[in-house]
């Protein structure tokens, strides 16, 4: 990527719940969620996604720790009328 | 005459009667069919397509039309952006070969209607968001500064096509960093231009509301003759924006210019030892341009990374999902992970990501008001080796390095942003600066990295595989 980011097993800000168990649970919720996408992931997948999934978890958390975004209005639009095709 | 190095010098030799488009494209064409067996930097070429143009460019030129500066110079297109001479494979075997077919993306039209000679379609990595894979069809690509390097992605070819006189200029996406990436890799200058600046209708998407089109070329100078073509509105595009582009004034002078240095977030430890002096040194130019430099932060920073990587890859999955679920094996590993990152995050979670973004963006609207630019680093190190980012697995996996990648936020907020070559590490790898301004700054941006530019020479360093047996 180029389009990756900063969060995940490679980065240095470990967050408090990166934890072995932490990680353990996380293999069967995160099989859960990609199951429930249709997302046909093996052991390689599952074991990174798993370990990644620590981080980005306290990474969302963080979102919504952000007072200022407590009343703020989304960045999302739906403008009536169809615009051309693509 | 040599041939000309930069996009705006090939232009004014094409007007003075120096070159010929026809010249500059067979001299493009030989450059690509010496090192692009290394360099892995075009997927299709079209080279009768080119020659018949460039002769088309000669002729105009010749009778008193004349498009602008864009006339008869040699580009390439990555990969994502359709193109009507050639199929568009976002290097993936699962995309429907006929995705596009016989059109042109919106920029890629306007390209053609500024004379542009387009040579081919260019490297990208599998939907702009994976790595290469050494077991699939399409070529590795390899840095030019040392073939055993990354160029960057996912702009790939682009920038190590530009780096190497491949073209002259040509076009990349960039969703979290993947113009400004491969630029600071290869030693040339990229810009994201502001979000719906250039319409991307016509592009296969990553992230909708994030993907942003833009020009790669030697100079900052040429980055802003390209954009002149593709800007403007597109009913195609309901992102495309409205909104008036004025060049800007190439005078060399930074006078009264606020330009606020981030550092915060940017040096790890463990970045290349090269970077902070390097950094340094280009604040003192900047500074001795006449710029005021300030020091801040950007707010928001670790929240808006993460903004952009919940928002890229849930609109991913969306695109993706019926696609994974039937060809998950057709996919490249790493492309696999990136997309299956979107099951990871809850519809709520998108909705706050956004409401994330939008007190990001006004935030930095209002230190905006208070400084012109923001300088910072595009990369924490030079171009990583393959072996050093392929896993016990064999995959190729930039995950751990992309610490060192400080171009996400950017696109999170929408805010134009320039990278330019401005170093280089002690193996000779290059390092870049960031330029960003406020939401349609560009033409402030572009005037000072061209002020930047015209008083050092990083932007034309050429390397060495490529300066063999050229006569520049």
């Amino acid at each position: 990527m180029t389009e990756t980011a900063p969060t995940g097993p490679g980065t240095d800000d470990t967050p408090a719940d990166a934890t072995a168990d932490a990680t353990g649970d996380a293999t069967a919720d995160v099989a859960a969620m990609l199951g429930r996408s249709g997302l046909p992931a093996g052991p390689y997948e599952l074991a990174y996604l798993a370990a990644e999934y620590p981080y980005l978890k306290a990474g969302i958390d963080m979102l919504y720790a952000v007072d200022a975004a407590k009343d703020a209005d989304p960045a999302l639009r739906f403008r009536a009328g169809a615009p051309a095709a693509r | 005459m040599p041939t000309p190095l930069t996009l705006t010098e090939a232009a004014a030799a094409l007007r003075a009667g120096a070159v010929t488009s026809v010249r500059l494209t067979e001299d493009a064409l030989a450059t690509a069919d010496r090192l692009d067996g290394t360099l892995g930097a075009y997927l299709a070429r079209f080279d009768e397509y080119a020659l018949a143009r460039a002769e088309q460019a000669d002729r105009e030129l010749a009778a008193g039309t004349d498009r602008g500066p864009l006339h008869g110079i040699p580009f390439g297109v990555k990969d994502v952006i359709a193109m009507a001479e050639g199929p568009t494979t976002a290097q993936s075997t699962v995309l429907d070969p006929q995705w596009g077919a016989g059109r042109d993306a919106t920029a890629v039209a306007r390209l053609k209607a500024a004379g542009a000679v387009i040579t081919g379609k260019l490297s990208t990595m599998e939907f702009a968001c994976g790595m290469p894979d050494p077991s699939g069809p399409f070529p590795i690509p390899r840095n030019p500064w040392d073939t055993a390097a990354w160029p960057g992605g996912s702009s790939s070819g682009t920038a190590s096509g530009v780096a190497t006189g491949m073209f002259l200029a040509g076009l990349g996406t960039d969703t979290a960093g993947s113009i400004r990436i491969p630029a600071g890799f290869c030693g040339v200058t990229g810009l994201m231009p502001t979000f719906g600046r250039v319409p991307k209708s016509g592009v296969v998407p990553l992230g909708y509301s994030l993907d942003h089109v833009g020009p790669l070329a030697r100079s900052a100078r040429d980055c802003a003759a390209v954009l002149a073509a593709i800007a403007g509105p597109d009913p195609a595009d309901p992102d495309a924006v409205d909104v008036a582009y004025t060049a800007p004034e190439f005078d060399g002078t930074l006078d009264g210019v606020r330009i606020g240095v981030v550092r915060e977030n940017h040096f790890p430890d463990d970045a290349d030892p090269a970077l902070a002096p390097a950094f340094d040194e280009a604040l003192r130019v900047l500074a001795g341009l006449g710029a005021t430099l300030v020091e801040v932060s950007l707010p928001y920073w670790a929240e808006t990374i993460t903004a952009n990587y919940v928002t890229m890859s849930a609109e991913a999955l969306a695109y993706h999902r019926a696609g994974l679920a039937a060809r998950w094996d057709d996919y490249v590993p790493s492309t696999r992970l990136a997309l299956a990152r979107g099951a990871l995050a809850t519809g709520a979670d998108y909705v706050q990501a956004q409401r994330v973004r939008r007190v990001a963006q006004q935030a930095l609207a209002r230190l905006f008001d208070d400084v012109d630019l923001i300088a910072a680093p595009t990369l924490g190190i030079g171009a990583p080796r393959y072996d050093d980012i392929t896993d016990a697995a064999g995959n190729i996996n930039v995950d751990a390095a992309s610490r060192f990648f400080f171009t996400p936020y950017w696109d999170a907020v929408g805010n134009p942003v320039l990278a330019a070559p401005m170093g280089a590490t002690a193996a000779g790898l290059p390092l870049s600066l960031q330029l960003a301004g406020p939401a349609f700054g560009e033409a402030g941006i572009l005037r000072a990295a061209d002020a930047y530019q015209g008083v050092t020479d990083w932007h034309l360093r050429v390397p060495a595989l490529a300066a063999q047996g050229d006569d520049r």
